[in-house]
């Protein structure tokens, strides 16, 4: 799955400067995502997983101080684009959708402008009644009944689900080639989700897009990545395919939040894993393995030196034991 | 089980009123729950689970008479009615029937201290004197696993799970017999989540026949917890059984679409999927004849016309679906 890579992240550091101090929000985040495929970025909140998407993107404030080693979207370097570059890359390139479609689409204009824009940004003089058939053609192809009524509507009259499918059909007008898909389903149902999961899926096969999902709910990694990448304080600790990962964690804490979960691991009623303490505060991590003061398998080097990262096949991890002991 | 019910709903219906124009003329009713029966044993942990507006909540909240519902009746013990208690006797009656909301953050007063919330709940409603109170302060910190020390933070210098552990504590100072989970860990991560689980499960040994209604819309924690499920659609309960023979035999095609779309978690076994099309009906327009049949993959003509009754199909069993 690996033949055409897509994008290319090496090394992403994002800081933000605060009065307390210099929060490395992400530090040291490398990955890769080929044609077709889905890579799911998982972890708790504040683990860095949104700003990573939005350093990619380009959509963080200026407070924040971006630096990568490389960023490789599509074959082209865009490291050091300008705001100009950037807003070019957005929509053709790369593309994201939203957690709360209520909040990210406008509430004052309906939907035929909205969607209408993306064609209208893209192609300088397009022709309305081509931009009315090009919107009626991508809300069908995104499942929405009835598209040219619902062109009239304003997001509130529209259901979660919906809203939703609109903000799909919003992020993919413009064809990109990457898609950043940032918790798409933690504000709706599970009966809308697993829709909306089906669809992310065919639209996917369809376009041949990469899609970057971005999740805390390993039930939705499960059924739409085919790789995964664990997330703790502002690293990525571990990666492998999705089996893998389910199957035989190396990494203590994608261990522990596995078995943590009822309903994969742990049978009814049967004691669920906890991980002792709180995430480490972005102003003061700790030195070394920042898991190691919750880390049952620690060592005395782990809390000394940050362990290097160990690559064997496809898979790595960043953990002394390597997954040996962890089991 | 012999345990003695705890709890009897009865018929229970919740309609709010809507209202427009400058006269609020009511142009209809939102039917938020419509006859639901469920009859809770002492001890016992019964899950509710349902998509969101399908009143769920709307049952946890007449319970602990937060609403007033439309008519119906709750038996509780050998109390009575709930719902024709008023004054004193409600007061009396609401130390042992609690409540833990979703967000710990709004329903804690950020302007109180842990030991604030706790010892006026002590002192005024448990009668204890200071010492006292004190004492069965670090005790029930020490319960929902704080440290003592923690008693003096404001709601603010807390962690969302910390936070929860307090609500939680509140709830237990008045040592109910019902405790009502709305969503109680719904907005944990699932670090912390794992945490609050094993934390209830242990005070039901610690609090001999403490009785949960576990309100959710994670399928996953609700099979973790309960030993009864009750699955709601559109304000009725369409299905009831025992957790295992619930998620392992589910019989109302609802039940089965709603346990097909929890994401199959690798390691178990593949069940056939089933994609609903559609959403739920507005509350306002509840379809005729069984709710559910505008989205029902096995719906015929003889649906829309027959409201189905719940139907023992096996022992504890409960469905409504005339298809059965």
């Amino acid at each position: 799955m690996h033949d055409e890579e897509l994008l290319r992240v090496e090394n992403l550091r994002t800081y933000f400067n605060t009065p307390e101090g210099v929060v490395k929000a992400v530090d040291g985040v490398s990955f890769s995502i080929g044609k077709g495929e889905t890579l799911a970025l998982v972890g708790e909140s504040g683990c860095g997983k949104t700003v990573t998407s939005l350093s990619l993107i380009r959509l963080l404030p200026n407070s924040a101080q971006v630096e990568a080693d490389r960023v490789m979207i599509d074959g082209k370097e865009s490291l050091g684009f300008s705001a100009e570059q950037a807003r070019a890359l957005r929509g053709k390139t790369i593309s994201m959708i939203f957690q709360e479609p209520m909040t990210s689409l406008n509430p004052v204009y309906r939907i035929d402008k909205q969607l209408g824009e993306v064609f209208r940004l893209h192609e300088p003089g397009i022709s309305k009644a081509e931009v009315r058939e090009r919107s009626i053609a991508i809300l069908k192809k995104v499942g929405v009944p009835n598209p040219a009524e619902r062109l009239r509507s304003y997001p509130h009259e529209l259901s979660g689900g919906l809203r939703q499918r609109v903000m799909i059909g919003i992020s993919l007008a413009p064809n990109p080639k990457v898609l950043i898909a940032d918790e798409p389903t933690t504000a709706l149902d599970v009966t809308i989700q697993a829709q909306i999961l089906e669809l992310l899926k065919s639209l996917q096969k369809d376009m041949g897009m990469s899609i970057l999902l971005i999740t805390h709910d390993f039930g939705v990694v499960s059924q739409i990545a085919h790789r995964v990448a664990v997330m703790y304080a502002g690293k990525i600790v571990e990666e492998g395919k999705l089996e893998e990962i389910f199957e035989d964690p190396w990494h203590p804490y994608t261990k522990l939040l596995i078995l943590s979960i009822p309903g994969i691991k742990v049978t009814r009623g049967g004691r669920l894993e906890s991980i002792a303490g709180a995430v480490p505060n972005p102003l003061r991590f700790p030195e070394g393995c920042r898991f190691a003061p919750r880390c049952p398998y620690a060592l005395d080097i782990c809390s000394k030196e940050p362990p290097p990262e160990t690559v064997i096949g496809d898979r790595r991890v960043s953990c002394y034991l390597k997954g040996g002991e962890a089991k | 089980m012999s345990n003695p019910n705890i709890l009897e709903i009865r018929d229970l219906r919740v309609h709010f009123p809507i209202k427009v124009g400058v006269l609020q003329r009511t142009v209809g009713h939102i039917r938020a729950v419509d006859g639901v029966d469920l009859v809770i044993k002492k001890g016992e942990t019964v899950g509710l689970v349902g998509e969101s507006g399908c009143g769920k909540t709307t049952i946890g909240r007449a319970i602990v008479r937060l609403n007033q519902p439309t008519s119906g009746s709750i038996m509780f013990g050998d109390q009575g009615d709930l719902l024709k208690l008023h004054g004193p006797e409600l007061r009396a009656i609401r130390k042992k029937i609690q409540i833990v909301f979703q967000d710990p953050y709004s329903s804690l007063n950020p302007r109180h201290s842990g030991k604030r919330m706790l010892s006026e709940v002590l002192t005024i409603q448990m009668g204890m004197g200071r010492q006292e109170a004190y004492e069965r302060m670090g005790e029930l910190l020490s319960q929902v696993g704080l440290s003592p020390v923690y008693a003096h933070r404001y709601p603010h210098e807390f962690s969302g799970g910390q936070r929860q552990r307090i609500a939680i504590a509140r709830s237990l100072a008045l040592e109910p017999e019902f405790l009502v989970c709305d969503e109680a860990v719904s907005a944990l991560d699932v670090s912390i989540q794992s945490q609050i689980i094993n934390l209830l499960m242990d005070l039901k040994s610690q609090y001999e026949n403490m009785t949960y209604l576990f309100i959710s819309h994670a399928l996953n924690v609700v099979e973790h917890i309960s030993d009864r499920v009750a699955v709601m659609y559109l304000g009725k309960i369409v299905e009831l059984a025992e957790t295992e023979e619930l998620f392992s035999n589910p019989q109302h095609p609802y039940t089965k679409a709603l346990l097909s779309a929890i994401p199959i978690l690798a390691g178990r076994a593949k069940r056939e999927r089933i994609i609903l099309e559609g959403e739920v009906p507005s509350a306002a327009r509840v379809p005729s004849g069984c709710r559910f049949h505008t989205r029902c993959p096995y719906a015929d003509k003889s649906c829309a016309e027959i409201e189905p009754e719940m139907k023992e199909i096996a022992p504890g069993h409960m469905a409504a679906c005339i298809k059965i």
